[in-house]
Parts: C-alpha cells; structure tokens; sequence
C-alpha cells in the first residue's frame, strides 16, 4: 500500500495505492488520516480507484476514518469505480457514504466547499 | 525484594531471590531451597512474606535456628543484613538496592600495566602445566607489549601459584556444573558472579547485558556499605569490550594520568580492573567487570584468561536460557490459543436442529487457531428457528473475541421476542459501543418457520445468501443492511421468501468466495453455486462437503488466508 496526498485549496486527496487490508495498509490509512486531522485537515477525500481489493479490515478503517472525520466537523469523500469489489463491499461502501461517492475527481473535489489554496504532494508508503 | 545469601560448610555459595509469599527450608528434596547439610534438619525454618515485611519461622529443626547468633522462639522477623544460622550453614539476607553502573567518557588505559586480549587469544593454560602466577606466559597484546607488572596481589584471594590448576580445573569443573541444569536466568546471572567470586575475587563487579541496543546492568555486587552508590565504568573499556570483543585488564589503573582528568574514575580509587565479554560465536551478549581498590596488580593475566573463560560459558548458558525461555513463552501461548479455540469451537452449535421437514448443517474452520467466522441456530416458540452465520471483520485472536462478544449478544437478544429488524438494530447499537471504531460484523440473521415455510432475514453486510431451487437460476437474499457495530444508528429491512420443497439456503461466509488458487484466483460465487448444485439432492452435510472439497481442490494446497464458513438449509422433498 502506498498513499499520496495531494492539496487541493482546502481539500486533501489521498491517493491509496494496493490492496486496502488487515495490516500494514489498513495501519497507514489510519495514520495518514489521523495526521491529517492533527493537522487541522477536514477535508479528505479519498482515491480509491487505485485499490484494487479491500476486505472487512479496509472497509472497518474506512468507517473508523469517517466517524474520526465526522467528530472533527469535517467532510470526507469518497472516489472509486463502481463494480470493482464484492457486492457486499461495494453495498456497504454505499450504506457508509451514501451522498459521498463519486467516480468523477472533478466532482469529488467540486463537492466540497469552495476551496482556496496552492497545490502540493507529500508520499507514505508501506 | 529480599535475596538470600547461602552459604553451605563446603564453602560453596548460592544467592537466591525470594519471590514468592513463603520459601521451606531444608536438607529433604521437598523444600524450596535444600541445602545440602547433614547438620540442617530435614525440614529446618520457613522465610514468610507478611504485609508488614519479612518473617523467619523455626520449624522445630533438631539444633534449632539461629538469627544474629540468638536462637529464635517459633518466628522473627528478618530484615537486610540479618544472618541465619541453620546448623553449619550460614544465610545472609540481602536487599536488593539498585547499584548504577555509569559509563564515564575515558580514553583507553595503556602502558604496562593493561592487557588487552582478543578472542583469539582467549584460551586456558594447559591444566596438566600450570604457570606460575608471578611469570606469566608471554602474550601480544594489540597495540601495547604484555606484562604484568605491580607488586605480588594482596588481595581477598591469592592462591599460591601451584593451585593454579587446580583453580582452573575447579572453575571449569563448578562452571559446568552450575550451568548444566536449567534455571532461570536471573541466577544464571547471580551464578555467575558468584562462581567469579569463588574463583578470582573481587571488591566489585557487575554484569551488563545489551538489551534493545543498550547495555543494561543485570547484576551489581558491592560492599554492604556502598549498596546504592554507582559504579564507574569507563566507556572505552566498554566500547572494546562490546565491539572488539577483547578481554582488558587494567592492573593499575591510577598510573594512567589520563585518568586523572576524569574525577569519577579517580573518586573510585578503583585499582585493579578487568572487564571481558559475554559473548558466543556469533555476538557479544554483554560484559562482565570485576575490580578491586585495594591493591595494584591484583589481577594477573591467569585471571583473565580464567574470568573470560567463565564469560564464554556463560554466554551460551545465557542464550541457551534466553532460547529456552522463548520456547516454553511460545508453548505457553501455543497452549492458551488451543483453550481459546477449544473455548470459540464450544460456542458453535454441537448438533444440527431438529427441525421438522428441514435438515440442517454449519461448519466453521479457521484460517488460524482460532477466528471471527460464527453460526448458530437459536429454537424459538412455535418451532421456528433463527438460523444465523456472521462474520467479524479481521482474523486470529482479535476476531474471535469480538465474534464472543457478538454470539453473547444476539443469543441475548433473541429471547426478547423483538421482530427481526429491531433485533439487528439494538444489536448494532450494542455492539457499537463495545466494539474498537474500525471494528464490525457482518450477519445474515434468518427466522425459518418450518410450518408455512417461510424463511424472514435480515441481511447485515454478509456475503449474499443464495436460495438454490430446482429448475431455476439461484435466488440471492443480497444484503440491505449495515454491518453490525460500524455506526450507532442503522436500519434494517427485512426480507421474505418461501421455502419450497428441496429448496437449499447456501449462507457462506467471504473466506470460501475469496479462497486463492495458488494462481490467486479466487473460488468465487459461480463455482461455490456449481458445487452446491451438484450435491442440491443430497442432505445438508454433503452439500456442505462437496462446496469445501471443491474449495479444498482450487487452494490446490495453498493454506487458507481467512476463516471458511458454511451453512446449509435444506427443505425436504
């Protein structure tokens, strides 16, 4: 697993890279997400169309990354392509984000509120 | 903590650490310490660890028991310093004040009066020809010619040149001895400066043991009356220790003038010093340090030679103890995780339900000891059934103690007599409050009623139950719900079908659609479907048996990477 932020104004994009599970890749989204968060970033909107498989764990730490963001007051969102996982995953990707899902970035990032800020990327990789 | 100083007629010197609330003491096999005395009673007193400290209980032993040379009547209590009289043999109770060791920046010690060895060096005199202890054998020492000058050593021991052998054929013969037998290996340690003690002598010593890259001191001996006060070691002696493994003895150090700079050295008025590795063939475990501040050229090469001797025992016997102790840590949790699967094996259900016109069966194997997968059949009124399989996000041990948790809960709840949808709802909410935020289960929650044949479910997350009917494509029961424990509030929809006659229910958990061929294919829904409908006529076991055989026959061997659950419902023709 490997993630890239990008800065979009006020909007942080996580860009996830491999399979979204137990382990090291479920450890570095929720790190990632939580220095985000320290870092007074509310905004996140999450790449996925890079992870090709997420299991229980990856869609545990998406939830548990929502309800951290939520407390915070913030937004987050979610970029993917429908029809890649299980049914069951991808219904209960639905149920956890049901108005934040998008297979467009541009629409991901539209959706938030209006941004103002220049653009940068930093790396973590596991 | 308290530690006991025996010391038995022959001599011979042990130091114990008492740890548990009471110590029997005694010459019979049946006491915790036995001491091999003619003199001590078979059971002779008994050390006891009271709330308001330590107490010495005489246990009506023949010559009685002595405490500071007054014999005790029935008890008294025991205090640092105290000595013990059991018959001839003598115990010295000691506590356990933390001695520091400081390492102080120094430059190397030179000139005549220190030897450095390499591990090259290291080898005993032959015992058959033991040198005299003023003419040693001639040595290279790196970096500076070897002899030992000084004066003739005055010390706490000096044996004449001619025990010299007899010296080292008794150290090999009681280091051997003492380090045969297992023991833990806090007096593995204790053992070793003991034997140090007996062999060479010394005023202080410690040994040091690297531990996450650090060198820590294990054991510190000093005169009673400097417990408390650190020692000073200086780091280069250390650092050629540790890193070039040599064996250094100083037998002068107060002529270094160098020294002179370093006031906590000096302050010391250490003398004589050596200091040799722990180390085995493949690392250096630490060090061990001797000194005297009574006399120049206490230390003779002979003594380095014997003391790093005994360093090497040691260091094996210290790794060999560290070994032991990881596999008896790694039986021992090997043994809790067989309890545990024992214990999550006993939750599943032992038998299938009697259930009129229907026949039932679950299996559940884990990838790991033990795992998050569950099923279970729960009898309601009217003869109806719940009939559940779940699947708590991730594996091992973490898993099967939240699926403990979540079978606790909907057994629970399912005697309350709630609908199906307010079961999972309240059931959600319990469990979102007990379970870790990035934690959930998935569950596919069925109520059979085998007299109209309906089958009402809730679908929270599971993989999508299939109903396989004859003469018609799969029917999947797909899932409408959240997961159990992800969110506080949740909705549930229920669901109904009918069950017709030789209708098959297939609940799977994700462990049998995403089992890897060893190409990393997964099994998939449309093979598991093939070989359920393959065996659809056959009763509920078979059709599980023939979707794991062809599970089994995918993996081609693989191991599997998560928890594989079944369960099966089948209506009667």
């Amino acid at each position: 697993m490997k993630i890239e932020t990008r800065i979009d104004r006020s909007v942080r994009i996580l860009d996830l890279h491999g399979r979204l599970v137990l382990g090291p890749p479920v450890e570095l989204l929720a790190d990632s997400v939580q220095r985000l968060l320290a870092e007074e970033h509310t905004r996140l909107l999450l790449n996925l169309r890079g992870v090709p498989y997420i299991d229980s764990a990856g869609i545990g730490e998406l939830a548990a990354c929502k309800k951290r963001v939520i407390e915070r007051k913030g937004e987050i969102k979610i970029h993917w392509q429908r029809g890649r996982y299980h049914l069951a995953i991808e219904t209960v990707i639905h149920l956890m984000f049901p108005d934040a899902l998008f297979e467009d970035e541009k629409l991901a990032r539209s959706s938030f509120a209006p941004p103002g800020g220049p653009a940068a990327t930093t790396t973590g990789t596991t | 903590m308290i530690w006991l100083v025996v010391t038995t007629p022959d001599g011979q010197s042990q130091r114990l650490q008492l740890t548990g609330a009471s110590l029997h003491i005694g010459r019979s096999g049946r006491n915790d310490l036995v001491i091999d005395d003619p003199t001590v009673s078979r059971v002779h007193a008994e050390v006891l660890r009271r709330p308001d400290g330590f107490r010495l209980v005489d246990l009506g032993a023949r010559c009685g028991t002595l405490l500071n040379g007054v014999p005790i009547a029935g008890s008294a209590p025991l205090h640092p310093g105290d000595r013990i009289r059991l018959g001839r043999t003598t115990i010295v109770v000691d506590d356990d004040t933390n001695t520091p060791v400081d390492i102080t920046p120094t430059p190397m010690p030179t000139g005549p009066s220190t030897t450095m060895l390499g591990p090259e060096q290291i080898r005993l005199p032959a015992v058959t020809t033991p040198f005299p202890a003023d003419t040693p054998p001639p040595l290279t020492t790196p970096g500076t010619p070897a002899t030992l000058a000084g004066p003739a050593p005055t010390a706490p021991r000096r044996k004449p040149a001619q025990d010299a052998a007899a010296a080292i054929m008794e150290l090999v013969l009681e280091a051997d001895r003492q380090m045969l037998f297992h023991r833990p290996i806090e007096q593995i340690l204790e053992a070793i400066l003991d034997l140090a003690g007996r062999t060479i002598g010394y005023e202080r010593a410690a040994l040091m043991l690297v531990e996450n890259d650090r060198l820590v001191s294990k054991v510190v001996r000093t005169p009673a009356a400097e417990r408390g006060i650190a020692i000073t070691l200086s780091s280069a002696i250390v650092e050629r220790v540790l890193h070039r493994r040599e064996s250094i003895l100083t037998s002068d150090a107060l002529r270094d003038t160098r020294f002179h700079e370093h006031p906590s050295l000096v302050g010391d008025h250490v003398r004589s010093v050596m200091c040799v590795p722990l180390r085995d063939d493949h690392k250096v475990l630490g060090l061990l340090y001797l000194d005297s501040r009574e006399a120049a050229g206490l230390f003779t090469e002979q003594d380095l030679r014997i003391l790093a001797h005994l360093a090497s025992v040691a260091a094996v016997k210290i790794e060999n103890a560290r070994l032991f102790d990881e596999v008896v840590r790694t039986r021992t949790l090997e043994s809790e995780m067989l309890q545990a699967a024992a214990i999550v094996d006993h939750l599943l259900p032992a038998d299938s339900p009697a259930i009129p016109g229907y026949d039932v069966f679950g299996r559940s194997v884990p990838c790991r000891h033990v795992g998050g997968d569950s099923y279970d059949y729960i009898a309601l009124p009217e003869g109806r059934h719940i009939l559940t399989l779940g699947d708590v996000a991730g594996k091992g041990l973490p898993a099967a103690l939240l699926m403990c948790c979540f079978h606790s809960a909907l057994r629970a709840l399912a005697a309350s007599g709630l609908s199906e949808a307010e079961t999972m709802g309240r059931l959600n909410r319990l469990l979102h409050a007990r379970f870790p935020p990035n934690r959930f289960t998935t569950c596919f929650f069925a109520v059979l009623d085998p007299e109209r044949h309906h089958l009402t479910y809730v679908n929270a997350g599971q993989e999508t139950p299939f109903i396989l009917r004859r003469a018609a494509d799969p029917l999947p029961l797909p899932s409408a719900g959240m997961p159990l424990g992800l969110f506080h509030e949740s909705e549930y929809a229920v669901g109904r079908v009918a069950m017709e006659p030789g209708d098959v229910l297939l609940c799977y958990s994700d462990g049998v659609t995403e089992g890897l061929s060893p190409a990393e294919e997964m099994f998939g829904q449309e093979r598991m479907l093939s070989a359920a409908a393959g065996a659809a006529g056959e009763p509920a076991a078979t059709i599980v048996a023939a979707v794991t055989a062809a599970l089994e026959r995918h993996h081609a061997g693989r191991p599997h990477e998560d928890d594989i659950t079944l369960l099966v419902v089948r209506r009667s023709d």
